[in-house]
């Protein structure tokens, strides 16, 4: 009985002191987690929820429609249209900005005159407002005064409206957002670069990979992987949630040819004030970002991959 | 098997000059120790031979031929690094065969997927595994070869690193500091396994370390290197013994050196603290110093004839006793005796020392050696 007793004791203690701190915890992660709540998680279900309904934007009244928003998805043509131009888009801005970025970094690296020059210079349209370069780009793609035209005739080519025109509009906003990616893309991989051991390089040459291609296939593209999956996933992302440039650029024609999901959301929701059907399609888009950012945080853990 | 020679090599980043006139000769199949604190450009000396530096000038030749202009892959010299610098995205067996497929195996039976179906390359292949498992076996690495780097121990990465070096069988081993990431007992273990290595292969090896006692029981011969420049070459026992100048002596030896101030009198006779140590230089009539081993004092109790000093602290070691005495101008010295012969000493008393006439040596104020002959040897031949 008195061993009992001994070893009760302490043990009681240790709950109540771990409540104590429990408690303690809970309150300091309090404010956090009730902004997590109301900001992200509740708004979340909150378009979860809307896009079970008809309501209509400003209504007072709203009507639980069941999966009828996801049934007119599947038939709508410009949902499609607008998917497959952001596919499009994604796989034309992700793989240059990548390369584009690796080789720019590369560059960079290579030659310490002017490097805090370039490397500036290429951050600038990562730094920058878009809506403001947006704009800048309009003028540089004016149909008649345009710079981007002139440089055109020079080259022999015939000037075009080249955002009106439906064969090179989506391309158009498609090099706008490499220009914009790239520096982004850039940065990373110059980390990247310099995370690579220098003695890598000098094992290299005395084992006979000295030339250019063979550093670069034998240790820089190998020890950058981990970093390439991550720069890859994270240029994905923001491709996807790709607005600004369409909005003030294109508005999404002509003809729906540069309609991309993040425009045809802001489109249905406060154009037309379909809030219902515009949840729905922010609920897919949300799904998808959800797995692009699992794929990412798996990206950071790959890190470490080689130890 | 290569010989190699330096002569007088210069090299400098940016203002500092980090070799001046360095000039070396190593035979075929020996085995040389760099040694020298770090900063000395030892480092630097065995990149220029690679041919991951190149000098401002001076000549670098193996067996005879100039190899100023040619290539690290080109020179046939293999390193090993003190990182390892092994491939952390290649298995074992990828990290040993990649020296083979560069140097066997044409461009475009490299290239991955399409190079398999070259005519020829299955064939290579084949012997590029063999090799490797080879140099595996003989490294005791052999059930390594499917780990990655990340998942060995330092001394297993060590190895597959001397693997690598040895796999394509060079002329010239280049080592750079290849125990120093390793605790005391591996290091050891894998300083025998070098050696080993050494006379199986009878390759020349270059081994540059910080670490006098790695570089005084592997090699046949050490190179002492201080502020860029080489200050002796010699084999262990005659830089121990006869040490160009008093920065070679202070270096080398642990405890290190005792160096005590000495008078020359008019005929040549060398005096410390009133003592006179029975040896003649020809510089006459100045101050010098001379200096003594720990282990070459005679221990008298104080008074006759002999330097008196004050026992400061004693260290046991068990088969010797290390003293660490002062002078009577204050001057630290350390002393080795041989445990059954010590005295009885303690902390705060006084000893006799006289160091040992065949065992002194002297240098001037700059630190270069002076010779001693020995007052004995001068009465036997003046009669």
């Amino acid at each position: 009985m008195a061993e009992a007793a001994i070893t009760i004791a302490p043990a009681r203690r240790c709950a109540a002191r771990l409540d104590g701190e429990a408690l303690a915890g809970w309150g300091l992660a309090a404010p956090a987690t009730a902004l997590i709540f109301l900001l992200v998680l509740g708004p979340a279900l909150g378009v979860l929820a809307l896009s079970f309904t008809s309501w209509q934007f400003g209504a007072a009244t709203l009507e639980w429609i069941g999966l009828a928003n996801y049934a007119e998805l599947a038939r709508d043509p410009v949902f499609w249209k607008s998917l497959r131009n952001t596919l499009v888009y994604i796989g034309v801005v992700v793989p240059a900005s990548v390369a584009g970025g690796l080789a720019v970094a590369m560059l960079v690296e290579s030659d310490p005159s002017l490097r805090r020059f370039y490397r500036a210079a290429y951050f600038l349209p990562v730094a920058s407002t878009l809506i403001a370069m947006a704009v800048v780009w309009q003028f540089l793609l004016h149909p008649s005064v345009g710079l981007v035209n002139r440089a055109w005739e020079l080259l022999g080519g015939s000037p075009t409206d080249w955002l009106k025109n439906p064969r090179t509009a989506l391309g158009t906003l498609c090099a706008i957002g490499i220009w914009q990616m790239l520096g982004l893309s850039m940065v990373l991989f110059l980390a990247g670069l310099k995370a690579v051991p220098g003695e890598l390089y000098d094992a290299a040459a005395i084992d006979g990979a000295d030339g250019a291609w063979e550093r670069f296939r034998r240790v820089t593209w190998p020890l950058l992987g981990p970093t390439t999956l991550f720069v890859t996933v994270i240029c994905a992302i923001r491709s996807f949630q790709v607005f600004d440039t369409v909005h003030v650029l294109t508005r999404g024609g002509p003809n729906k040819q540069t309609e991309v999901l993040m425009h045809t959301i802001y489109a249905e929701g406060f154009n037309f004030f379909r809030a219902g059907y515009a949840a729905a399609i922010t609920v897919l888009f949300l799904a998808v970002l959800l797995a692009l950012t699992w794929l990412q945080m798996r990206a950071a853990e790959r890190r470490v991959h080689y130890g | 098997m290569a010989a190699l020679t330096l002569r007088l090599l210069d090299k400098a980043y940016g203002p500092v000059q980090v070799l001046s006139r360095v000039s070396l000769e190593v035979a075929d199949g020996e085995f040389l120790s760099l040694l020298g604190p770090s900063g000395c450009g030892k480092s630097t000396l065995l990149r220029l031979v690679a041919g991951l530096d190149h000098p401002d000038a001076g000549a670098i030749e193996i067996d005879g031929r100039d190899v100023g202009g040619l290539a690290p892959k080109a020179r046939d010299v293999a390193m090993v690094f003190q990182n390892y610098a092994l491939y952390p995205h290649l298995s074992v067996a990828g990290n040993l065969a990649l020296p083979l497929a560069m140097r066997r195996l044409t461009f475009a039976q490299r290239l991955p997927l399409l190079g398999r179906w070259l005519p020829g390359t299955r064939k290579i292949a084949t012997g590029i595994e063999r090799d490797v498992a080879e140099t595996a076996g003989a490294l005791g690495i052999g059930p390594l070869l499917a780990r990655k780097p990340a998942q060995l121990s330092g001394g297993q990465k060590q190895r597959v690193a001397l693997g690598r070096a040895m796999v394509r069988r060079p002329r010239l081993f280049l080592m750079d500091e290849p125990l120093s990431n390793l605790d005391a007992h591996l290091r050891t273990q894998l300083r025998g396994e070098i050696c080993a290595l050494h006379q199986r292969l009878g390759a020349t090896f270059i081994y540059v370390t910080h670490d006098q006692h790695e570089a005084m029981t592997m090699s046949s011969r050490v190179a002492v290197m201080l502020g860029g420049r080489l200050l002796q070459v010699a084999t262990p026992q005659e830089i121990y013994d006869d040490p160009a100048s008093l920065q070679v002596a202070e270096f080398v030896g642990s405890p290190r050196i005792n160096v005590l101030p000495a008078e020359v009198d008019a005929a040549g006779r060398v005096s410390s603290f009133g003592v006179a140590l029975q040896v003649r230089t020809a510089r006459h009539a100045r101050r010098i110093q001379v200096a003594c081993r720990p282990e070459s004092f005679e221990v008298a109790s104080a008074g006759d004839s002999s330097i008196r000093a004050t026992v400061e602290r004693l260290e046991h070691l068990g088969s010797e006793v290390l003293a660490h005495v002062r002078a009577p101008d204050g001057t630290p010295a350390v002393v080795r005796i041989r445990s059954e012969a010590a005295p009885r000493l303690r902390a705060g008393d006084p000893v006799g020392l006289r160091p040992r006439t065949d065992r002194v040596l002297a240098f001037d104020e700059s630190g270069a050696r002076l010779t001693l002959v020995a007052e004995a040897a001068l009465r036997a031949v003046h009669g």
